[in-house]
């Protein structure tokens, strides 16, 4: 059985689905790909638009997302993150 | 006369070494804790920053009493004392002993499942009058530190049972050698081999803290 995941992990689950369609998904992709439910997925975007880790822009056709530096910057640094996390149980 | 704590002149500048050395690397585990903040913006890793911040400027203020407060009690030991709570000193023992608890009472208050300012004001007013108002000024706060660890030190007992891997069992050792040796500090009012003893374990805690700091940065 798969451990459950923590906030972190879905996060950087999150921005990698966003990553991986070249920067811009449309949030059903997101839900599709990052296996949560609909509130859940609506609650983390909101948070990661928030902290500027992901861009919502408003098209014809419905909202897109993309993400930014810093999104990128938390994917690059996520084993950081992640072994810090772990060491002091702080998740 | 009341006593803090006794050192052999033999130890006294290693203790000094010592705290410097407990200073930098809690500064360092700040550094990271604030590093991690800035990428992933959780308050969690803000306030664990916070709570090693003071830890660390705790230990500098503790070595700078030792360099300037303490007594020549006789030719081999030296003494820190209440005498010298009569006098300016007085406030940097205490500024010790508040960013300490606060250090301890934050880091606690990371650990908690649910966060709620009042139980963070709560634990941290209880800690502060139960020194304040207390006789024995140092006894008290010793006693109080090893409570505060202790609760630190369950919590990465659960994180060894959780992730079961070394770096985990790394933290919960220095932790565990943290605990054992403010119990120890806890003697050090009546014999100096208790002072030299807690300086001892606390080094081995702040080594293994490196240890799985330096893991971390690799």
């Amino acid at each position: 059985m798969n451990k459950k995941r923590n906030k972190l992990e879905i996060i950087r689950d999150i921005l990698q689905v966003i990553n991986s369609r070249n920067g811009k998904i449309k949030p059903t992709h997101i839900l599709y790909k990052s296996n949560l439910s609909h509130q859940m997925m609506e609650e983390y975007l909101k948070d990661l638009i928030e902290k500027q880790f992901v861009k919502e822009t408003k098209t014809k056709t419905g909202k897109t997302y993309s993400i930014t530096e810093k999104g990128h910057e938390y994917l690059k640094k996520y084993t950081l993150i992640a072994e810090f996390t772990e060491s002091f149980g702080l998740d | 006369m009341t006593s803090l704590y006794y050192i052999p002149n033999w130890f006294f500048t290693t203790s000094i070494v010592f705290e410097i050395i407990f200073a930098v690397v809690t500064a360092l585990v700040a550094f990271l804790s604030f590093k991690v903040y800035n990428l992933s913006k959780q308050n969690e890793f803000r306030l664990f920053g916070l709570g090693f911040t003071f830890i660390s400027l705790s230990y500098i203020i503790w070595s700078l009493i030792n360099l300037f407060l303490l007594d020549q009690l006789n030719e081999s030991i030296k003494v820190l004392s209440f005498q010298q709570f009569v006098s300016l000193g007085a406030l940097g023992i205490y500024f010790y002993m508040l960013l300490f608890i606060v250090g301890l009472v934050t880091l606690n208050y990371t650990t908690l499942k649910e966060k709620n300012k009042s139980i963070y004001i709560i634990i941290l007013l209880t800690s502060l009058v139960g020194i304040v108002t207390s006789f024995n000024k140092g006894f008290t706060f010793q006693i109080l530190s090893s409570i505060l660890l202790a609760f630190l030190l369950i919590h990465f007992a659960y994180q060894v049972k959780r992730n079961k891997n070394i770096k985990s069992i790394l933290v919960f050792a220095a932790f565990l050698a943290l605990v054992v040796s403010h119990i120890i500090f806890i003697f050090s009012t009546t014999q100096y081999v208790y002072y030299v003893a807690g300086h001892i374990f606390e080094l081995i805690a702040y080594i293994l803290i490196l240890v799985r700091l330096s893991i971390i940065i690799k």
